[in-house]
């Protein structure tokens, strides 16, 4: 599937696609990275996080993987960012670029 | 902590809802999520507390709706893989569609419910109560029985003023028993009264719901009184023969009106849940028979039932105690 089939991206994908490009992250982690990074304007309920992973997963975009640090025991699952995924995020990083600079360049009056 | 286990538990069982396959994949990630989510508020504010359990109520039905979505796109794409499946596609194809439709039926069940709610309130304020207006300006005795009301008519009351013109105490015979009243009217200016009152009728106290503040006859304004608990069906009645002025309300038929959709609701809940919570390479045949899909809606509202009926108790309770403060 073509890159631009997947633009644009909600806010809410974009943000946990976001905070999984630095590192694999598990599903609290997420929770509390989207949060940060929305300055708490986003805030996940459980059903709603684990839904807009699943559809990432479905798409291709994230993968899951086994947590080398387990804890209490427990298998813990963490969330990558897929080859797709980075591409995608990078093409919407771009597509939000050139809609900022668009929006710069009109307000200061550049563009008619 | 108990709390925060009984909501984690709670928490738990809601998870439940979700597809089979979903929860093999998430319901544990889930639950700890939630476990860390709630012991990192559990410590602060209690409003943030409130704020992460009111956010999981409140996205839960859409998330259901997404995952059970997710599912049926899953099986319809397996289905549609498998061409031996092909003879009982009609089966499987309209239990399947159905199932979005049973979480709109949820949500309807649940907006029944708050309206209901909504309703329970606006009846005991008694402003919106449609008898008011027939009978403001007059003046009379209203007896309330659940979904009816019984009209004594002045004519019946004995009333004299004692202790002053506020003061009424009226007596009417019913039958071979006495009811009594005793009213004290305030004047509130603008030709509004409110009071109190009191009585008893076969030596049964009597609570007086509420005076109509909008009367105009202060001697007498119409009074709501409640069916003492203690008084006998034969006594009530009579009550209602010698005075049979009953108005009968819709209140009943909303409330088994209520119960039925519930009822129907909750059953065709169980039974799609089933179906969603059975091993998808069996599901089909399950699906397939129809005994086990009639036996599934027996057990289903042999389940409610008493669900239903205990929670029509609650709601007919609960709107006593509103009406009593």
């Amino acid at each position: 599937m073509d890159i631009d089939e997947y633009l644009p991206l909600q806010e809410a994908t974009t943000l946990i696609l976001l905070c999984l490009a630095s590192e694999p992250r598990h599903g609290y982690a997420i929770l509390k990275e989207v949060e940060a990074l929305s300055q708490g304007r986003v805030v996940f309920s459980t059903g709603t996080l684990y839904g807009a992973l699943a559809r990432l997963l479905d798409q291709g975009l994230v993968e899951r993987l086994e947590d080398d640090a387990q804890a209490m025991g427990r298998a813990r699952k963490v969330y990558r960012l897929t080859s797709l995924g980075l591409g995608v995020l990078a093409a919407e990083t771009q597509r939000l670029e050139r809609l900022t600079q668009m929006a710069r360049l009109r307000l200061a009056g550049g563009v008619a | 902590m108990k709390r925060m286990a009984v909501i984690t538990w709670i928490h738990k069982q809601l998870l439940a809802l979700y597809p089979a396959s979903y929860r093999s994949l998430f319901a544990d990630e889930m639950e700890e999520v939630f476990r860390r989510a709630l012991q990192e508020r559990a410590g602060h504010d209690p409003l943030k507390l409130a704020l992460l359990l009111l956010r999981e109520v409140r996205d839960l039905p859409l998330s259901l709706l997404h995952a059970h979505n997710r599912q049926r796109k899953l099986a319809l794409a397996t289905q549609e893989s498998g061409a031996g499946m092909a003879q009982h596609a009609h089966f499987e194809n309209v239990a399947l569609r159905l199932r979005p439709w049973v979480f709109v039926m949820l949500i309807t069940l649940i907006v029944a419910v708050a309206l209901h709610t909504t309703w329970l309130v606006t009846r005991t304020s008694y402003s919106g109560n449609r008898e008011v207006p027939r009978l403001s300006g007059s003046s009379a005795i209203i007896l309330e029985d659940e979904g009816s009301f019984v009209r004594l008519p002045q004519t019946a009351l004995r009333c004299t003023a004692t202790g002053g013109e506020n003061n009424v105490l009226c007596t009417a015979d019913v039958g071979k028993e006495t009811l009594q009243f005793s009213i004290t009217i305030v004047g509130h200016g603008s030709g509004s009264y409110s009071g109190t009152c009191s009585g008893s009728y076969a030596t049964h106290p009597i609570d007086c719901v509420q005076l109509f503040t909008r009367a105009k006859d202060r001697s007498m304004p119409p009074v709501l009184v409640q069916r003492p608990r203690a008084l006998a069906d034969a006594q009530w009645q009579e009550l209602a023969r010698r005075y049979a002025f009953i108005y009968p309300t819709n209140e009943g038929l909303v409330q088994w009106g209520l119960a039925f959709s519930s009822l129907l609701s909750l059953a065709v809940v169980v039974v799609m849940w089933s179906a969603s919570r059975a091993d998808p390479g069996r599901i089909e045949g399950r699906i397939r028979s129809f005994g086990w899909l009639v036996g599934s809606m027996v057990a289903g509202i042999g389940f409610f039932i008493p669900l239903a009926w205990l929670l029509l108790m609650l709601s007919f309770q609960l709107e006593k105690w509103i009406e009593r403060f």
